[in-house]
């Protein structure tokens, strides 16, 4: 949609391209034009959380790796109202600096959430055993209210959920609920980051939790289906919040060229069920350059380009999609082997590559009988040079590799 | 050598990816009652994330090097993972480590310094930063981890006291455990960097006493003009004199530079600031 301002200008230029200059307009057209109006600084964007009703502006701050209370008083001061820590963070430092900020500006002037990983999680499956008990993960969200200095947070999260289950672990659901009768939390949810679309169709399938956390980026190969679950938990009333919105883009082996993190910012909050994303910053310069994002979300072409040019770079982690399976007439394990690549090229793990590659009992040579490669790998990865190099790892002696 | 029996596209895979970080494999440290599980894992900067996700921000801001993770598992269904952090120096080491422990409590004469807590026990020693995770150690999870770490840090070679110019840090007034280092973007600025920082309690009033050290005498004085400069107030002090001025984020803040060093005290220290400034100025030159 077009402003009054965004008319004048392109009328101007509709004008020029006729070869009509203003000043050629009659005087008395000329006298009704309206005088200029002054600069004025855009509105910052804001969405609604969800059926939480919490109206936050589009960028927040994901404190975690920002030790500097001075940060979060600029960031106050800057427009950034929601503030994202978790208990874990800095060994509850973080909250305790954010505490320190929190007792020095009134208790509406800011949102806070804050996440709890129950004791007994295991990190690799993502599911919860016998030892993992509610006590224990309500001790620890108390302990964040006083590292805090309030008596409530506005989001509680179960913190890095993988899996359905672990979202709806009755144990942990309902003390959650219990904060939020309380009063101490008034709204509760779950973050993930792995395994998104599950863990998100799980909140909306909880049916009391309010909000949901997760990793959303430009770089994620599903980052579409992360979205279509975002947009089901949006409609059924889930606040979204985005974070990781830069991730990996500093981090990845095979591009250098740091990726544009305001474009990575604007790109996440493209799509209006993202009501806010949490990116990191430590210094004043970047969260100068996030502050711009708040008032002007329109991504530029040359940002657009930035982005494309970052995702060419297809890094080493196979995000096994499985879309490759039914293309390879070899039906050759091509996840396992992409994963046994990593092992090898990036963790420089050959011992355990040339393990995995030997657990698959593949022939000798299972890509010689095909001229070309029918496999196109959604995240760009160069399938068959990968799995040959993999697979001269079985001709070497594990003396030599260990 | 190993490396030139490989063939040659096992030395490519090798080779793939070499950015300027060494190659080596660490061999799992054997420690007495547990068995390794897996090969150990090795991540670099540009894979750390796959790890440990968002935090591997503020390790990569302290030059992290490589992480050799181990797990190790024992009967009756005991876990332990063993994560060796190399940074590029034992002052990077003991910054993110730092970051990390708790301000307060009983630490650890293990290397540099480490603590437990139940499940965990972290400690660092010259470059490398261990983090030990058990699970299912019951009532011996204190005894348990202290042994692994205790095996696990007499196979690190290196420093094990705290980064040389803490000693510049008058004691009178220090916070207990309250040393950390940040590498870069101190006070959260990008042109300070390599900031050594301790707590001051001095008559009532919270402070924290900042020593930039850039190397030589020309970054000192370069760091100085540059932050002036950012505070609109071009004028640069003599060396050894104190300037105090209002930081538009920090609010008092003094500031001078000493030889190669810049020392910044945040907050109002009164008269007292200029005598905690005049201790560190006269500490530096003897490191």
């Amino acid at each position: 949609m077009i402003d009054r301002r965004g008319f004048l200008r392109s009328g101007t230029v509709g004008l020029a391209a006729l070869g009509v200059a203003p000043q050629l307009l009659p005087a008395e057209e000329q006298k009704a034009a309206p005088p200029p109006e002054p600069p004025r600084a855009p509105a910052p964007a804001r969405r609604t959380l969800g059926r939480t009703g919490i109206t936050l502006p589009v960028v927040s701050m994901g404190v975690m790796n920002a030790d500097n209370p001075s940060l979060v008083r600029a960031a106050l001061d800057g427009g950034i109202v929601h503030f994202d820590t978790a208990h874990g963070y800095q060994r509850g430092r973080n909250e305790e600096m954010l505490g320190e900020v929190f007792k020095t500006v009134k208790r509406d002037s800011f949102t806070v959430a804050t996440k709890v990983v129950p004791p007994g999680a295991d990190r690799s499956t993502g599911l919860f055993g016998p030892e993992t008990k509610a006590e224990p993960f309500v001790e620890m969200f108390h302990l964040s209210l006083k590292r805090l200095q309030t008596d409530h947070v506005d989001i509680l999260l179960l913190h890095n959920a993988t899996r359905r289950e672990g979202v709806l672990f009755e144990p942990i659901l309902k003390a959650m609920q219990r904060l939020k009768k309380e009063g101490k939390a008034r709204f509760i949810g779950v973050s993930t980051h792995g395994n998104e679309p599950e863990v998100i169709r799980a909140a909306v399938e909880s049916k009391v939790l309010d909000v949901v956390l997760t990793a959303y980026n430009f770089r994620q190969a599903h980052h579409a289906e992360v979205l279509t679950a975002c947009r089901e938990a949006s409609r059924a009333g889930l606040g979204i919040v985005a974070m990781k919105t830069q991730a990996g883009g500093r981090f990845s082996k095979d591009n250098p060229k740091p990726v544009n993190m305001k474009a990575a910012l604007k790109w996440a909050l493209q799509d209006p069920c993202v009501t806010t994303a949490i990116p990191g910053f430590t210094t004043f310069d970047q969260l100068a350059e996030d502050l711009v994002v708040l008032k002007d979300l329109q991504l530029t072409d040359a940002e657009r380009l930035d982005l494309a040019g970052a995702t060419k770079s297809a890094g080493l982690y196979c995000q096994q999609c499985e879309t490759c399976v039914p293309q390879c007439p070899r039906g050759l394990p091509i996840p396992d082997l992409m994963r046994g690549y990593m092992y090898a090229a990036g963790y420089r793990n050959l011992l355990h590559a040339k393990d995995l590659v030997e657990s698959l009992s593949l022939a000798e040579a299972p890509c010689s009988s095909c001229t070309g490669c029918s496999v196109h790998c959604v995240q760009g990865f160069e399938v068959r040079p990968r799995i040959e190099e993999l697979l001269s790892l079985r001709r070497v002696q594990d003396a030599f590799l260990a | 050598m190993r490396v030139p029996i490989l063939t040659g596209a096992v030395l490519l895979l090798v080779g793939l990816h070499a950015g300027a970080v060494p190659a080596a494999l660490a061999p799992p440290v054997p420690l007495p009652g547990w068995a390794t599980k897996e090969a150990p894992l090795r991540y670099t900067p540009e894979d750390l994330y796959e790890y440990i996700d968002g935090a591997a921000e503020a390790f990569i801001d302290a030059d992290f090097r490589e992480l050799i993770s181990q797990e190790y598992e024992a009967p009756g269904g005991r876990s332990l993972t063993v994560d060796l952090y190399r940074h590029a120096d034992p002052a990077c080491a003991f910054g993110i480590y730092s970051q990390e422990r708790p301000r307060q409590g009983a630490f650890l004469p293990l290397g540099v310094q480490g603590y437990y807590e139940r499940g965990i026990l972290n400690f660092v020693k010259g470059d490398t930063y261990v983090k030990l995770a058990a699970f299912g150690l019951g009532d011996t999870d204190r005894q348990g981890l202290l042994e692994a770490a205790t095996a696990v840090a007499a196979r690190i070679q290196g420093e094990t006291r705290m980064p040389k110019l803490f000693q510049a840090f008058p004691a009178e007034g220090k916070v207990a455990g309250s040393e950390r280092h940040l590498r870069r973007n101190a006070l959260g600025y990008p042109f300070l960097e390599r900031a050594f920082v301790a707590d001051y309690s001095i008559g009532g009033k919270k402070l924290s006493l900042w020593i930039l050290a850039p190397g030589d005498e020309a970054g000192a004085k370069t760091v100085l003009a540059t932050y002036l400069k950012s505070q609109g107030t071009p004028d640069v002090p003599a060396p050894g004199t104190p300037l105090t001025l209002q930081d538009r984020h920090h609010g008092t803040l003094t500031i001078l530079r000493s030889g190669a060093h810049v020392v910044i005290l945040l907050g109002d220290a009164g008269p007292g600031a200029r005598l905690l400034l005049e201790g560190v100025r006269q500490g530096l030159p003897a490191l």
